[in-house]
């Protein structure tokens, strides 16, 4: 009773009201659900708006709008401007920023325990109220634009980037996050603002709170603070196919000495049943430094440094992904070995003993991803947002250990399609593009000057037919007034994996 | 300085309690850690201490500190090999770090980028084990490794389950006077070294602005050659180098081993006074010492990339300098917040960049106080130097700093000091940076106290001391201009 007491005198205190109101603050909107990861230490709290509409729902023409809004939204909001608002944030030592995918918008901020209550003061303007001034969206504007000049900068980032495009082109997913020239040239300041209208609404929205936060105070701010509209938030069209074959968009960078390579194929969707056995297959490729594409590519030939395989998980496909950055002579070479190591994945499998090998990494691997409380909730409300049950990941040892080697082998053979992949080339193409089009990878090359993006190849891509993709209908993501609840409700998720902000993953997909 | 923490450390004793919120004031909402008991921390560690046979390799306590909510515990065996120990019960993981005092300043001319290489060749085969066993085994019990060099120091951090720091514990300690160098496997990494410098430096504009930059600042002085060392050394680079190299900075004399995370310390510690106490201590190579460079210095670097780039820095005192805290709190009001002067100045008043920055860059023989800025396409790298120099003015000048900017400056560091410990990883290289790269960890217990003390007086007087012109170092990354087409006009003359 006394430990009660004290908890509730602390929520009190942290929220700023009065006791005994303090929990029984009449609600004027719709409260979001609330998921806490509590840690007593250190004394920080992360927390975590997460909108279920990214830039997927981004119009087709209008490719930018989500992020050129949530990144206008940082520039004041409620009653300060952009320099009050930074000032506040400022003066508290927070971080408040923001994140748009594919799927979703995270705004993401880090404040001392002693500040939160004024910070979420702030981040609830921000969320709820944003300015969006004419100004500050010209400013944004000019900033993103400088983004995509920038991309050409970075060989990884270009390349990232481009895959996506190049995979899903003439497709929802195909359309780039951060715009093109022309698209963020385009978009207006009333449609920034219908955007924003659009997407906070209640069943859009939840919020999670890591550090020394417990259940209860965390809804009673969360109840002090954001109360949400009702709307209907924007629809998302499905993608529907990619097209057959081997094809490689070569990006000229005439004066560089390394290429980035990447290659990649969709496969299914997160909640899949098969995606568990996927993410064992995937750290046998090149998932780890033991790894397949590690071994040959950089362990015995020395030809790249960064070597590695992703799954970038969404809730209605996959994709999965590998790279690596060789010397342009070692280009091709590389290519071919890496396209041959697919092909005897796909058609031989693993031995049982590489299974063995992957199924105690992942289920170690998964223990360090649980350590911090910023991690573990990432990676829980991530799971929500694609659908997968909390089971996926409090279960995740036991769901790895019941893959077996038939259901591996199986997996491989269904889900790696050699004969289907898509690559990107970042390097000489002048040098490189006579080698790849006569190497035995047998890709269709199509080269592009060194600022080029696969938005302008349409008139010279050749279409050859489509190849439909196992698209998943996909779970609605699980918002609801009680996470602690909907948990217990969860069926027990068959395959789910969670694959939770692989920074190497491409962005081609979500 | 990068604010290299406190850090509190729950011990077992204290875990049951530490869920227990109290109330307390406005301001200090929820209190859920009782300080720990020093005097019962030193107890239990004598205890341990004491437990050791006589005759047995026998760890000597060094000493016991408070550390954030915890303890420290620093050890030492009679080969040399320090021992830190930081429990936090509630994790089920232990972050394995080993640090070695050698870093690219200890390098001879001719043979740069050893230290770095030698991170990567630790992986390969020992006396005792084939090629990749290390990773393998780490990889299968569901851990994790990597490494890393700098100017003071090499460290190899692993992390893996609880259950498993006895088999890293001998692998590393196998690794550290077993490695058995092949001529093939120092070929092939020094193949991946080299791709890696391609990767990061010569196709990268900001990798070649900060080569440049390092350069410029340090000149002759030990930090002067790029840690990943120059294209012409790698290439020169022989086997022999390396198992010299190995003789003469790999031993357990020279390692600091820290230890973070869920574990018994009584246990633990008999494992490494098993697997380390036999080792042999190896001689302690004098380190490289030099004095601080003086003088400014500007390039121009033709970058090909999109937009320019500016890197401004100056040169400032060793990392653990008794200045060090106030510069921290300059660093942060100069450039880490949007409401920070150059920010205004280079972002959103008039914006000429799209991104800008500052860090300082702490090391044993000398920091750089470094300032970044990526440019908005169009815009010049000489236009942003100029907004850079009017701030630093103003700042040293007419615009002195303010209560609220020196406020908010320690808000920005106290919240850094406490992200960079939220892992075990991050709280064992705070550990290892400190110990090893000032061999004291009294500067990063001394941290938050030392910035709470920073007063407006001091924040203007290191100001004044150290944003000097002598010592300031400009590169400007450009664009060259483009190149004129030949005139088809010429051609169609001609035919």
């Amino acid at each position: 009773m006394a430990r009660h007491i004290v908890q509730i005198l602390c929520i009190a205190l942290l929220t700023g009201l009065a006791l005994p109101n303090a929990l029984a603050k009449p609600k004027r909107g719709v409260m979001p659900p609330v998921l806490v990861v509590e840690r007593p230490w250190p004394p920080v709290v992360q927390i975590r708006v997460l909108l279920n509409t990214g830039s997927l729902a981004d119009p087709q023409g209008q490719e930018g709008l989500a992020l050129l809004t949530w990144d206008t939204a940082l520039r004041g909001a409620g009653s300060r401007d952009r320099a009050q608002m930074a000032q506040a944030l400022d003066a508290l030592g927070a971080h408040l920023d923001v994140q748009v995918d594919k799927l979703g918008v995270s705004l993401v901020g880090e404040v001392l325990l002693e500040h939160l209550d004024t910070f979420l003061d702030l981040l609830s303007d921000t969320l709820l109220q944003p300015k969006l001034t004419d100004a500050d969206i010209e400013q944004v504007r000019a900033q993103l634009l400088a983004d995509v000049t920038h991309l050409r900068d970075d060989d990884s980032a270009l390349a990232h980037d481009a895959i996506g495009r190049y995979l899903y082109r003439g497709q929802t997913l195909g359309r780039p996050t951060g715009g093109t020239e022309t698209t963020l040239r385009g978009l207006t300041a009333d449609a920034v603002r219908q955007f924003h209208k659009h997407c906070v609404v209640a069943g859009n929205v939840r919020v999670g709170f890591a550090g020394p936060v417990d259940e209860t105070t965390a809804k009673a701010l969360v109840e002090k603070h954001i109360d949400l509209p009702t709307g209907t938030p924007p629809k998302v069209t499905l993608p529907h196919g990619v097209r057959d074959g081997r094809r490689l968009l070569l990006l000229d960078k005439p004066r560089h000495t390394q290429s980035e390579v990447v290659i990649a194929w969709p496969t299914v969707a997160a909640h899949h049943k098969d995606m568990t056995a996927i993410g064992i297959a995937n750290a046998i490729l090149g998932g780890t430094f033991t790894s397949r594409l590690n071994r040959e590519i950089r362990e015995l030939r020395g030809w790249s440094y960064n070597t590695w395989s992703a799954l970038s998980s969404g809730p209605q496909l996959t994709t999965w992904a590998l790279g690596f950055t060789p010397e342009t002579n070692d280009t091709t070479p590389a290519l071919e070995l890496a396209v041959k190591i697919l092909e005897e994945m796909a058609q031989q499998g693993l031995t049982p003993q590489e299974l063995r090998f992957a199924k105690d990494y992942l289920k170690g691997m998964h223990l360090a991803s649980l350590e911090t409380a910023e991690r573990e909730l990432g990676m829980r409300m991530r799971a929500q947002q694609l659908g997968m049950s909390a089971d996926a990941i409090d279960n995740y040892a036991a769901h790895v250990e019941a893959v077996d080697y038939k259901t591996i082998q199986r997996v491989l053979h269904e889900h790696i399609k050699p004969e289907h992949l898509t690559a990107v080339v970042v390097g000489q193409g002048r040098v490189l593009e006579q080698k790849l089009r006569e190497s035995a990878a047998q890709f269709e090359v199509e080269l592009l000057p060194q600022d080029g993006r696969p938005e302008h190849t349409s008139v010279r891509g050749k279409t050859v037919g489509t190849r439909p993709v196992q698209v998943e209908e996909a779970p609605p993501p699980k918002v609801d007034d009680d996470p602690a609840d909907s948990a217990e409700e969860d069926e027990p998720g068959e395959g789910d994996e969670p694959e939770d902000g692989d920074d190497s993953a491409p962005e081609g997909a979500p | 300085m990068k604010w290299w923490l406190l850090c509190a450390l729950l011990t077992l004793t204290y875990a049951a309690q530490a869920a227990e919120p109290r109330a307390a004031g406005k301001g200090h909402a929820m209190q859920l850690h009782k300080p720990v008991d020093l005097h019962t921390a030193e107890v239990a560690a004598k205890a341990r201490e004491a437990a050791f046979p006589e005759g047995a390799v026998r760890p000597k306590l060094l000493g016991v500190l408070p550390f954030g909510a915890g303890v420290v515990e620093q050890w030492q065996l009679p080969n040399g090999l320090q021992v830190v120990l930081a429990v936090d019960a509630q994790v089920p993981v232990v972050a394995v770090q080993s640090w070695l005092g050698v870093g690219s300043a200890d390098e001879i001319a001719g043979k740069t980028g050893l230290a770095h290489l030698f991170e990567h060749l630790m992986f390969k085969s020992t006396k005792e084990r084939p090629a990749g066993t290390l990773d393998r085994v780490l990889e299968q019990m569901g851990g994790s490794a990597n490494a890393a060099t700098s100017l003071d120091y090499t460290f190899f951090q692993e992390t893996v389950p609880s259950t498993h720091v006895a088999t890293v514990l001998n692998m590393e300690a196998d690794r550290l006077v077993n490695l058995d160098l092949t001529a093939a496997a120092f070929r092939s990494e020094l193949s991946v070294v080299r791709n890696e410098r391609r990767e990061v430096v010569d196709n990268d504009p900001d990798g070649q602005i900060e080569e440049t930059m390092s350069e410029l600042a340090w000149g002759k002085h030990p930090y002067g050659h790029p840690v990943i060392g120059t294209e012409k050394d790698l290439a020169a680079l022989t086997v022999a180098d390396a198992r010299q190299f190995y003789q003469t900075y790999y031993a357990a004399g020279k390692t600091v081993l820290v230890l973070v995370g869920g574990f018994d310390p009584g246990a633990l510690l008999q494992e490494v006074a098993q697997h380390y106490g036999a080792l042999p201590q190896g001689s302690v190579p004098t380190r490289p010492s030099a004095v601080l460079p003086t003088g400014s210095a500007q390039r121009a670097l033709a970058i090909d990339a999109g937009a320019e780039r500016l890197a401004v820095a100056w040169r400032l005192p060793p990392g653990d300098h008794a200045d060090m805290a106030a510069l921290d709190v300059l660093t942060e009001i100069l450039a880490n917040g949007d409401s920070t002067r150059l920010a205004h100045a280079l972002l959103y008043e008039q914006p000429l960049a799209s991104h800008a920055s500052a860090d300082l860059n702490d090391a044993r023989l000398g920091s750089l106080l470094q300032i970044h800025a990526t440019l908005l396409p169009g815009k010049q790298a000489k236009e942003a130097l100029a907004r850079v120099d009017a701030a630093v003015k103003a700042l040293v000048g007419p615009q002195p700093v303010t209560a609220g900017e020196l406020t908010a400056a320690k808000n920005r560091l106290k919240m850094a000091h406490f992200s960079a410990l939220t892992s075990v990883d991050g709280r064992a290289e705070q550990l290892g940076h400190f110990l090893v790269g000032y061999g004291s960890l009294q500067p990063l217990l001394r941290f938050s106290a030392d910035v709470e003390a920073v007063m407006l007086a001091d924040v203007q007087r290191v100001a004044q001391k150290y944003l000097v012109a002598d010592q300031r170092i400009v590169v400007l990354g450009e664009m060259p201009p483009p190149k004129v087409a030949r005139k088809r006009a010429t051609a169609a003359t001609k035919g």
